[in-house]
Protein backbone atom coordinates (compact mmCIF):
# COMPACT_ATOMS: atom_id res chain seq x y z
CA UNK A 1 0.00 0.00 0.00
CA UNK A 2 1.33 3.49 -1.10
CA UNK A 3 0.61 6.60 1.38
CA UNK A 4 -2.42 7.87 -0.74
CA UNK A 5 -4.76 10.47 0.31
CA UNK A 6 -7.50 8.91 2.83
CA UNK A 7 -10.84 8.38 1.34
CA UNK A 8 -13.68 10.69 2.58
CA UNK A 9 -15.36 8.86 5.72
CA UNK A 10 -18.33 9.72 8.07
CA UNK A 11 -19.59 8.10 10.96
CA UNK A 12 -21.14 8.63 14.50
CA UNK A 13 -19.09 9.18 18.04
CA UNK A 14 -20.06 6.15 19.86
CA UNK A 15 -18.05 7.17 22.98
CA UNK A 16 -14.85 7.82 23.80
CA UNK A 17 -12.07 5.40 25.71
CA UNK A 18 -8.86 6.63 27.39
CA UNK A 19 -6.90 7.80 23.88
CA UNK A 20 -9.36 6.49 21.66
CA UNK A 21 -12.83 7.84 20.29
CA UNK A 22 -14.82 4.62 19.00
CA UNK A 23 -16.50 5.82 16.14
CA UNK A 24 -19.42 3.77 14.75
CA UNK A 25 -19.27 3.82 10.53
CA UNK A 26 -22.28 1.92 8.73
CA UNK A 27 -21.51 0.33 5.58
CA UNK A 28 -23.94 -0.26 2.52
CA UNK A 29 -23.38 -2.96 0.57
CA UNK A 30 -26.95 -2.97 -1.78
CA UNK A 31 -29.55 -3.72 0.94
CA UNK A 32 -27.79 -4.84 3.52
CA UNK A 33 -26.52 -2.12 6.31
CA UNK A 34 -23.49 -3.26 8.45
CA UNK A 35 -21.78 -1.52 10.97
CA UNK A 36 -18.06 -1.23 12.06
CA UNK A 37 -16.24 0.38 14.74
CA UNK A 38 -13.48 2.49 14.52
CA UNK A 39 -11.02 3.15 17.65
CA UNK A 40 -9.11 6.34 16.47
CA UNK A 41 -6.40 7.69 18.74
CA UNK A 42 -7.74 11.34 20.26
CA UNK A 43 -5.16 13.19 18.46
CA UNK A 44 -6.62 12.15 15.06
CA UNK A 45 -10.04 13.75 16.58
CA UNK A 46 -10.55 17.78 17.07
CA UNK A 47 -11.19 19.01 20.44
CA UNK A 48 -14.74 19.82 19.80
CA UNK A 49 -16.27 16.31 19.02
CA UNK A 50 -18.27 14.77 21.73
CA UNK A 51 -20.13 12.14 22.28
CA UNK A 52 -22.85 11.69 20.04
CA UNK A 53 -21.37 14.20 17.31
CA UNK A 54 -21.87 13.17 13.80
CA UNK A 55 -17.92 13.44 12.13
CA UNK A 56 -15.82 13.09 8.87
CA UNK A 57 -12.28 12.74 8.02
CA UNK A 58 -10.58 14.11 5.75
CA UNK A 59 -6.69 14.32 5.25
CA UNK A 60 -6.11 16.26 8.61
CA UNK A 61 -8.15 14.01 11.11
CA UNK A 62 -11.43 13.79 12.02
CA UNK A 63 -13.92 16.35 11.93
CA UNK A 64 -17.72 17.96 12.98
CA UNK A 65 -20.14 17.60 10.73
CA UNK A 66 -21.82 20.32 9.97
CA UNK A 67 -25.91 19.17 10.31
CA UNK A 68 -26.68 17.04 7.52
CA UNK A 69 -29.75 15.95 6.49
CA UNK A 70 -28.98 12.44 7.35
CA UNK A 71 -27.89 13.30 10.88
CA UNK A 72 -31.09 15.62 11.74
CA UNK A 73 -33.19 12.31 9.99
CA UNK A 74 -31.14 10.33 11.96
CA UNK A 75 -31.88 12.21 15.61
CA UNK A 76 -35.66 12.54 14.86
CA UNK A 77 -36.18 9.70 13.81
CA UNK A 78 -34.67 8.24 17.59
CA UNK A 79 -36.32 11.36 19.36
CA UNK A 80 -40.17 10.10 17.79
CA UNK A 81 -39.07 6.37 18.53
CA UNK A 82 -38.25 7.36 22.44
CA UNK A 83 -41.85 9.00 22.47
CA UNK A 84 -43.04 6.10 20.84
CA UNK A 85 -41.59 3.33 23.02
CA UNK A 86 -41.44 5.27 26.15
CA UNK A 87 -44.12 3.95 28.74
CA UNK A 88 -43.23 6.92 31.42
CA UNK B 1 -45.59 -44.90 52.89
CA UNK B 2 -44.45 -44.75 48.94
CA UNK B 3 -46.66 -41.67 48.14
CA UNK B 4 -45.43 -39.82 51.28
CA UNK B 5 -42.03 -40.51 50.43
CA UNK B 6 -42.26 -39.38 46.74
CA UNK B 7 -44.04 -36.00 48.15
CA UNK B 8 -41.13 -35.52 50.45
CA UNK B 9 -38.29 -35.89 47.68
CA UNK B 10 -40.33 -33.64 45.14
CA UNK B 11 -40.41 -31.02 47.61
CA UNK B 12 -37.30 -31.28 48.24
CA UNK B 13 -36.57 -31.07 44.68
CA UNK B 14 -38.61 -27.98 44.75
CA UNK B 15 -36.60 -26.24 47.45
CA UNK B 16 -33.72 -27.05 46.15
CA UNK B 17 -34.68 -26.04 42.85
CA UNK B 18 -36.34 -22.66 43.87
CA UNK B 19 -34.21 -21.18 46.41
CA UNK B 20 -31.07 -20.53 44.53
CA UNK B 21 -29.96 -17.34 42.82
CA UNK B 22 -27.76 -17.69 40.23
CA UNK B 23 -25.69 -14.79 38.65
CA UNK B 24 -23.98 -15.56 35.12
CA UNK B 25 -21.27 -12.31 34.48
CA UNK B 26 -20.87 -14.05 30.89
CA UNK B 27 -17.45 -13.55 28.99
CA UNK B 28 -18.30 -10.81 26.65
CA UNK B 29 -14.59 -9.81 25.51
CA UNK B 30 -14.68 -5.78 25.57
CA UNK B 31 -18.67 -4.99 27.34
CA UNK B 32 -20.87 -6.23 29.82
CA UNK B 33 -23.34 -8.91 30.06
CA UNK B 34 -25.31 -10.25 32.84
CA UNK B 35 -28.07 -13.03 32.92
CA UNK B 36 -29.62 -13.81 36.26
CA UNK B 37 -31.73 -16.49 36.90
CA UNK B 38 -34.07 -15.77 40.36
CA UNK B 39 -35.22 -18.22 43.20
CA UNK B 40 -38.66 -18.57 41.43
CA UNK B 41 -37.44 -19.25 38.19
CA UNK B 42 -37.47 -15.63 36.42
CA UNK B 43 -34.84 -14.45 33.65
CA UNK B 44 -33.34 -10.50 33.83
CA UNK B 45 -30.67 -9.94 31.08
CA UNK B 46 -28.52 -6.94 31.90
CA UNK B 47 -26.67 -5.83 28.48
CA UNK B 48 -25.43 -8.43 25.97
CA UNK B 49 -22.17 -6.64 24.95
CA UNK B 50 -20.94 -5.73 21.80
CA UNK B 51 -23.10 -6.73 18.15
CA UNK B 52 -20.97 -9.28 17.54
CA UNK B 53 -21.60 -11.10 21.10
CA UNK B 54 -25.26 -11.27 20.48
CA UNK B 55 -25.04 -14.58 19.07
CA UNK B 56 -22.54 -15.51 22.05
CA UNK B 57 -24.97 -14.51 24.80
CA UNK B 58 -28.37 -16.23 22.77
CA UNK B 59 -26.55 -19.23 22.70
CA UNK B 60 -25.50 -19.15 26.40
CA UNK B 61 -29.32 -18.57 27.07
CA UNK B 62 -30.42 -21.25 24.86
CA UNK B 63 -28.20 -23.59 26.30
CA UNK B 64 -29.12 -23.46 29.43
CA UNK B 65 -33.20 -23.86 28.42
CA UNK B 66 -33.90 -20.24 28.59
CA UNK B 67 -36.61 -18.97 26.34
CA UNK B 68 -38.34 -16.08 27.92
CA UNK B 69 -36.74 -13.04 29.41
CA UNK B 70 -38.89 -11.78 32.02
CA UNK B 71 -36.92 -8.44 32.40
CA UNK B 72 -34.44 -6.90 30.10
CA UNK B 73 -32.06 -4.08 30.97
CA UNK B 74 -29.83 -2.36 28.62
CA UNK B 75 -27.74 -0.02 30.77
CA UNK B 76 -26.63 2.46 28.79
CA UNK B 77 -26.77 3.50 24.77
CA UNK B 78 -22.88 2.44 24.65
CA UNK B 79 -22.22 -0.61 21.93
CA UNK B 80 -20.30 -2.33 24.32
CA UNK B 81 -23.68 -3.09 26.23
CA UNK B 82 -26.35 -2.77 24.08
CA UNK B 83 -25.29 -3.86 19.99
CA UNK B 84 -25.60 -7.79 21.43
CA UNK B 85 -29.27 -6.67 22.57
CA UNK B 86 -30.67 -6.22 19.33
CA UNK B 87 -30.26 -9.95 18.24
CA UNK B 88 -31.07 -11.33 21.73
CA UNK B 89 -34.37 -8.92 21.45
CA UNK B 90 -35.08 -10.41 18.21
CA UNK B 91 -34.56 -13.98 19.06
CA UNK B 92 -35.89 -14.72 22.63
CA UNK B 93 -39.73 -13.63 23.87
CA UNK B 94 -39.03 -10.50 26.40
CA UNK B 95 -41.46 -9.59 28.81
CA UNK B 96 -40.70 -6.10 30.07
CA UNK B 97 -37.64 -3.67 28.82
CA UNK B 98 -35.66 -1.10 31.08
CA UNK B 99 -33.69 1.37 29.80
CA UNK B 100 -32.91 5.22 30.93
CA UNK B 101 -34.16 7.70 29.44
CA UNK B 102 -31.60 9.07 27.37
CA UNK B 103 -30.81 9.13 23.70
CA UNK B 104 -27.91 8.36 21.50
CA UNK B 105 -27.49 9.29 17.93
CA UNK B 106 -25.93 6.13 16.45
CA UNK B 107 -27.38 3.87 14.09
CA UNK B 108 -27.20 0.77 17.19
CA UNK B 109 -29.32 2.78 18.84
CA UNK B 110 -31.58 3.04 16.39
CA UNK B 111 -31.46 -0.49 15.65
CA UNK B 112 -32.50 -1.30 19.46
CA UNK B 113 -35.41 0.94 19.35
CA UNK B 114 -36.61 -0.50 16.09
CA UNK B 115 -35.75 -4.29 17.38
CA UNK B 116 -38.20 -3.46 20.53
CA UNK B 117 -40.72 -1.49 18.72
CA UNK B 118 -40.70 -4.80 16.07
CA UNK B 119 -41.48 -7.16 18.77
CA UNK B 120 -44.35 -4.49 20.17
CA UNK B 121 -42.85 -3.59 23.38
CA UNK B 122 -42.91 -0.34 25.11
CA UNK B 123 -39.94 0.46 27.47
CA UNK B 124 -39.49 1.72 31.09
CA UNK B 125 -37.74 4.12 32.66
CA UNK B 126 -34.85 3.05 34.68
CA UNK B 127 -33.81 5.27 37.23
CA UNK B 128 -33.54 5.36 40.86
CA UNK B 129 -36.61 4.03 43.32
CA UNK B 130 -38.00 2.16 40.31
CA UNK B 131 -38.63 -1.36 41.66
CA UNK B 132 -38.59 -4.25 39.21
CA UNK B 133 -41.42 -6.66 40.27
CA UNK B 134 -39.17 -9.89 40.51
CA UNK B 135 -40.54 -12.68 42.73
CA UNK B 136 -38.54 -13.74 45.86
CA UNK B 137 -36.55 -11.18 46.19
CA UNK B 138 -35.33 -6.93 45.96
CA UNK B 139 -34.64 -5.61 42.65
CA UNK B 140 -34.18 -1.98 42.29
CA UNK B 141 -32.74 0.50 40.46
CA UNK B 142 -31.07 3.78 42.25
CA UNK B 143 -29.16 5.26 39.46
CA UNK B 144 -30.09 7.67 37.37
CA UNK B 145 -31.39 10.51 39.48
CA UNK B 146 -31.65 12.75 37.29
CA UNK B 147 -30.99 13.83 33.50
CA UNK B 148 -28.30 16.20 33.68
CA UNK B 149 -25.06 13.72 33.44
CA UNK B 150 -21.73 14.63 31.94
CA UNK B 151 -21.91 11.75 29.91
CA UNK B 152 -24.09 8.58 28.74
CA UNK B 153 -21.61 6.23 31.03
CA UNK B 154 -23.46 8.00 33.82
CA UNK B 155 -26.76 7.82 32.84
CA UNK B 156 -26.36 4.02 33.66
CA UNK B 157 -29.22 1.93 35.00
CA UNK B 158 -27.39 0.86 38.71
CA UNK B 159 -29.48 -2.24 39.55
CA UNK B 160 -29.20 -3.23 43.30
CA UNK B 161 -30.46 -6.88 44.29
CA UNK B 162 -31.27 -8.32 47.64
CA UNK B 163 -31.94 -11.80 48.11
CA UNK B 164 -32.19 -12.11 51.78
CA UNK B 165 -28.85 -11.29 53.61
CA UNK B 166 -26.69 -11.08 50.34
CA UNK B 167 -26.89 -8.13 48.42
CA UNK B 168 -25.59 -7.49 44.67
CA UNK B 169 -24.78 -4.28 42.68
CA UNK B 170 -24.22 -4.04 39.11
CA UNK B 171 -22.84 -0.81 38.21
CA UNK B 172 -23.23 -0.72 34.31
CA UNK B 173 -20.41 1.89 33.65
CA UNK B 174 -21.12 4.65 35.71
CA UNK B 175 -18.44 6.47 37.73
CA UNK B 176 -17.45 8.16 40.39
CA UNK B 177 -20.01 11.49 40.00
CA UNK B 178 -22.59 8.84 40.23
CA UNK B 179 -20.95 6.81 43.20
CA UNK B 180 -20.98 9.89 45.18
CA UNK B 181 -24.76 10.24 44.66
CA UNK B 182 -25.23 7.00 45.82
CA UNK B 183 -23.58 6.92 48.74
CA UNK B 184 -25.47 10.15 48.99
CA UNK B 185 -28.95 8.60 48.48
CA UNK B 186 -28.25 4.98 50.40
CA UNK B 187 -25.52 6.30 53.14
CA UNK B 188 -26.21 2.54 54.75
CA UNK B 189 -25.59 0.57 51.54
CA UNK B 190 -23.60 -2.54 51.98
CA UNK B 191 -23.14 -5.17 49.21
CA UNK B 192 -21.40 -8.61 48.90
CA UNK B 193 -20.81 -8.98 45.33
CA UNK B 194 -19.98 -5.88 43.14
CA UNK B 195 -20.27 -5.60 39.26
CA UNK B 196 -17.69 -3.11 39.20
CA UNK B 197 -18.47 0.31 37.40
CA UNK B 198 -16.78 0.86 33.78
CA UNK B 199 -15.10 -2.35 33.10
CA UNK B 200 -12.51 -1.35 36.07
CA UNK B 201 -11.60 1.93 34.92
CA UNK B 202 -9.93 4.51 37.11
CA UNK B 203 -13.27 6.74 36.40
CA UNK B 204 -15.19 4.05 38.90
CA UNK B 205 -14.55 2.32 41.86
CA UNK B 206 -13.62 5.42 44.02
CA UNK B 207 -12.00 5.07 47.81
CA UNK B 208 -14.97 6.79 48.97
CA UNK B 209 -17.02 4.26 47.85
CA UNK B 210 -15.44 1.03 47.96
CA UNK B 211 -14.74 1.51 51.50
CA UNK B 212 -18.04 2.49 52.33
CA UNK B 213 -20.45 -0.12 50.39
CA UNK B 214 -17.19 -2.93 50.88
CA UNK B 215 -17.87 -5.22 49.09
CA UNK B 216 -16.54 -8.74 49.45
CA UNK B 217 -16.15 -9.67 45.56
CA UNK B 218 -15.63 -7.37 43.11
CA UNK B 219 -16.55 -8.66 39.43
CA UNK B 220 -14.68 -6.75 36.42
CA UNK B 221 -15.66 -7.18 33.13
CA UNK B 222 -13.53 -6.40 30.17
CA UNK B 223 -11.87 -8.09 27.23
CA UNK B 224 -8.54 -9.99 27.38
CA UNK B 225 -5.68 -7.79 26.26
CA UNK B 226 -8.13 -4.54 25.69
CA UNK B 227 -6.09 -1.57 24.26
CA UNK B 228 -8.03 0.85 26.80
CA UNK B 229 -5.89 -1.04 29.83
CA UNK B 230 -8.91 -2.06 31.73
CA UNK B 231 -8.54 -3.11 34.31
CA UNK B 232 -6.84 0.32 35.50
CA UNK B 233 -4.02 -0.07 38.00
CA UNK B 234 -5.64 2.63 40.82
CA UNK B 235 -8.91 0.61 40.54
CA UNK B 236 -7.39 -3.06 41.11
CA UNK B 237 -4.97 -1.07 44.07
CA UNK B 238 -8.18 0.44 45.84
CA UNK B 239 -10.27 -2.97 46.04
CA UNK B 240 -7.04 -4.93 47.06
CA UNK B 241 -6.44 -2.29 49.75
CA UNK B 242 -10.21 -2.60 50.55
CA UNK B 243 -9.80 -6.46 51.26
CA UNK B 244 -11.69 -7.23 47.91
CA UNK B 245 -11.40 -10.24 46.40
CA UNK B 246 -11.16 -9.38 42.66
CA UNK B 247 -12.27 -11.95 39.80
CA UNK B 248 -12.15 -11.19 35.96
CA UNK B 249 -14.09 -12.03 33.00
CA UNK B 250 -10.52 -11.37 31.05
CA UNK B 251 -8.14 -13.46 33.20
CA UNK B 252 -11.83 -15.78 34.34
CA UNK B 253 -13.92 -16.20 31.61
CA UNK B 254 -17.30 -16.45 32.37
CA UNK B 255 -18.15 -15.99 36.36
CA UNK B 256 -21.11 -17.62 38.20
CA UNK B 257 -22.15 -17.03 41.42
CA UNK B 258 -24.85 -18.67 43.63
CA UNK B 259 -26.79 -17.64 46.66
CA UNK B 260 -29.31 -19.14 48.74
CA UNK B 261 -29.65 -15.75 50.58
CA UNK B 262 -27.09 -16.25 53.61
CA UNK B 263 -24.07 -17.61 51.65
CA UNK B 264 -22.74 -17.52 48.46
CA UNK B 265 -20.21 -19.66 45.92
CA UNK B 266 -18.58 -18.41 43.11
CA UNK B 267 -17.09 -20.51 40.16
CA UNK B 268 -15.25 -19.29 36.91
CA UNK B 269 -14.55 -20.75 33.17
CA UNK B 270 -10.99 -20.46 34.14
CA UNK B 271 -9.47 -20.61 37.60
CA UNK B 272 -6.29 -18.51 37.13
CA UNK B 273 -6.15 -15.19 39.16
CA UNK B 274 -2.53 -14.21 37.27
CA UNK B 275 -2.17 -13.19 33.60
CA UNK B 276 -0.81 -16.47 32.14
CA UNK B 277 2.24 -16.16 29.33
CA UNK B 278 0.18 -15.65 25.90
CA UNK B 279 2.04 -17.84 23.23
CA UNK B 280 3.28 -16.20 20.20
CA UNK B 281 0.38 -15.80 17.86
CA UNK B 282 0.18 -18.07 14.64
CA UNK B 283 0.26 -15.40 11.87
CA UNK B 284 2.12 -17.47 8.99
CA UNK B 285 -1.01 -18.94 7.61
CA UNK B 286 -3.55 -16.93 8.20
CA UNK B 287 -4.64 -14.07 5.52
CA UNK B 288 -6.18 -10.84 6.83
CA UNK B 289 -8.71 -8.66 4.76
CA UNK B 290 -8.42 -4.73 5.50
CA UNK B 291 -10.84 -2.08 4.40
CA UNK B 292 -9.65 0.08 2.37
CA UNK B 293 -12.09 2.89 3.47
CA UNK B 294 -11.55 2.33 7.02
CA UNK B 295 -8.38 1.36 7.38
CA UNK B 296 -8.83 -1.80 9.62
CA UNK B 297 -8.28 -4.77 8.83
CA UNK B 298 -9.68 -8.18 9.94
CA UNK B 299 -9.41 -12.11 10.35
CA UNK B 300 -11.52 -13.55 7.71
CA UNK B 301 -13.98 -15.03 10.18
CA UNK B 302 -14.90 -11.30 11.40
CA UNK B 303 -18.46 -10.62 11.33
CA UNK B 304 -18.13 -7.17 10.12
CA UNK B 305 -15.66 -8.01 6.52
CA UNK B 306 -15.84 -4.96 4.75
CA UNK B 307 -18.11 -5.16 1.19
CA UNK B 308 -16.12 -6.81 -1.32
CA UNK B 309 -15.06 -3.63 -3.03
CA UNK B 310 -14.00 -2.18 -0.87
CA UNK B 311 -11.31 -4.88 0.55
CA UNK B 312 -7.45 -5.51 0.92
CA UNK B 313 -5.96 -9.01 1.49
CA UNK B 314 -2.64 -9.18 3.75
CA UNK B 315 -0.71 -12.32 4.59
CA UNK B 316 0.38 -10.91 7.96
CA UNK B 317 -0.72 -8.63 10.75
CA UNK B 318 2.46 -7.20 10.07
CA UNK B 319 1.94 -6.61 6.83
CA UNK B 320 -1.39 -4.96 7.55
CA UNK B 321 0.29 -2.55 10.31
CA UNK B 322 2.94 -1.45 8.19
CA UNK B 323 0.73 -0.65 5.29
CA UNK B 324 -1.12 1.60 7.78
CA UNK B 325 -3.91 -0.40 8.71
CA UNK B 326 -5.65 -0.89 12.56
CA UNK B 327 -6.62 -4.33 13.87
CA UNK B 328 -10.45 -4.42 14.01
CA UNK B 329 -11.49 -4.28 17.65
CA UNK B 330 -13.87 -6.72 17.29
CA UNK B 331 -11.88 -9.68 16.31
CA UNK B 332 -8.83 -8.41 17.37
CA UNK B 333 -6.62 -9.84 14.73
Amino acid sequence: MNQQAQEPLRGTVDRFEEDFAIIEIVQTDGSIESVEFLSVPREEVDSDVKEGSFVYRDDSGWHVESDSKESQDRKKEIKSLMDDLFLD
Amino acid sequence: MKRLLSTILLLLLATLLFSTLTVHYLDVGQGDSILIQTPYGETILIDAGDWNQGSVVSRYLRDRGIEVLDYLIATHPHADHIGGLIEVIRTFEVEKVYMPRVAHTTATYRELLLAIQAKGLGIHSAKNGVILPVKGLEAYFISPSHDGYSGLNNHSAVLCLEYDGITLLFMGDAEEEVEHEILNNYPGLSVDILKAGHHGSRTSSGESFISSISPKIAIIMCGEGNRYGHPHQPTLDTLAKNGVQILRTDLNGTIVVQTDGETFSVSAEKRTQTPTVQPEPVTEAMEYIGNINTKVFHVPTCSFLPAKHNRIFFSSREEAIKAGYRPCGRCNP
